[in-house]
């Protein structure tokens, strides 16, 4: 999965972050580093799409909360995702 | 490499930074910046621009190309076919003279040749203070053969007069080099030169008008 909108909503589900813990975060789980640009195009795109908020900032520093709407978008994305690599899976499996 | 992510940080469009340009900042002072950083706040930039206005200038600039290179796809081929020679015993002025009362723009055709489709290049300027000077004439036209076959006639006019001259300055010789070639692939148009101008007229334009648009949108 390198989508990286998908990879901010699966970081913003388990809470608010900030831009720096948002990255940290996806370079922990999905092993892959997004670059400031990639982060904040993603970013903005979810954001004008209603996937996710901004939440009271502290300092300089933005922190983004996810959405009902981007929860809902986040679960139907990773459903079918994950239907994707249990075929995959199963016919390595069977070949 | 800090202040390099800085600056490329500033070629946000303003209405984005506006929104997210301190906590961009802030991002930017958090992380080890590196080489790839700066690349890809560079196409962060550039995407945002495309996505909040610039589209304009690059739709035109697309625009521009697509409509350069169908004009270019409608200008025929033209083939050129060049000649060198010598003209020996000859200064500068007469040389000037002699080229001009045959192939001058205006002139009748030579062997129906028009001089639109003809160019001289005096080839050495130096040989010209020895008594000679080297020449290149080419011969332009839609079809190969006939670029090669109108050079050789107009070599061939310029040798009878280099000939006729001869009885006022018997010095006076014409020595060819290298004879007609056959150009095999066409030296004009340039599509891609033709469908590059075009693309720059419509970036340019595209940038005037996104610039109007900007004025005009209330801040």
């Amino acid at each position: 999965m390198s989508d990286p909108t998908l990879l901010v909503l699966a970081s913003l589900a388990d809470g608010d972050k900030h831009g720096y813990a948002i990255m940290t975060d996806i370079e922990e789980f999905a092993s892959l580093r997004l670059g400031p640009g990639t982060l904040y195009g993603a970013i903005t795109r979810l954001e004008e799409r209603g996937l996710i908020r901004a939440a009271t900032p502290t300092e300089r520093r933005q922190p983004y909360k996810i959405t009902a709407e981007g929860r809902r978008y986040l679960q139907e994305e990773l459903s079918s995702l994950e239907q994707v690599v249990r075929t995959g899976l199963r016919r390595l499996k069977n070949a | 490499m800090r202040r390099l992510l800085t600056l490329a940080a500033r070629l946000y469009p303003g209405s984005w930074r506006a929104r997210y340009g301190a906590e961009f900042d802030a991002l930017l002072e958090d992380i080890e910046p590196s080489w790839l950083d700066v690349w890809n706040v560079l196409n962060g930039a550039l995407m945002m621009n495309i996505r909040r206005g610039f589209y304009i200038p690059a739709a035109l600039a697309v625009i521009g190309a697509i409509v350069g290179g169908a004009i270019s796809m409608t200008m025929p081929n033209l083939y050129r076919s060049s000649t060198t020679f010598r003209l020996a015993g000859v200064d500068r002025l007469v040389t000037r003279t002699l080229l001009e009362r045959t192939f001058a723009p205006g002139n009748q055709p030579v062997d129906n040749v028009h001089p639109s489709r003809i160019s001289v290049l005096v080839d050495d300027d130096r040989s010209s203070a020895r008594g000679y000077a080297t020449l290149v004439l080419a011969t332009y036209d839609a079809d190969a053969r006939q670029a090669q076959s109108a050079t050789q006639h107009l070599v061939d006019a310029l040798a009878k007069v280099v000939d006729a001259r001869r009885t006022t300055n018997p010095s006076m010789t014409f020595e060819p080099i290298d004879p007609p070639d056959l150009p095999l692939l066409p030296s004009s148009p340039n599509r891609v030169a033709v469908a590059g101008t075009g693309g720059g007229a419509g970036l340019f334009l595209g940038g005037v008008v996104a610039w109007i648009r900007r004025r005009r949108q209330p801040s």
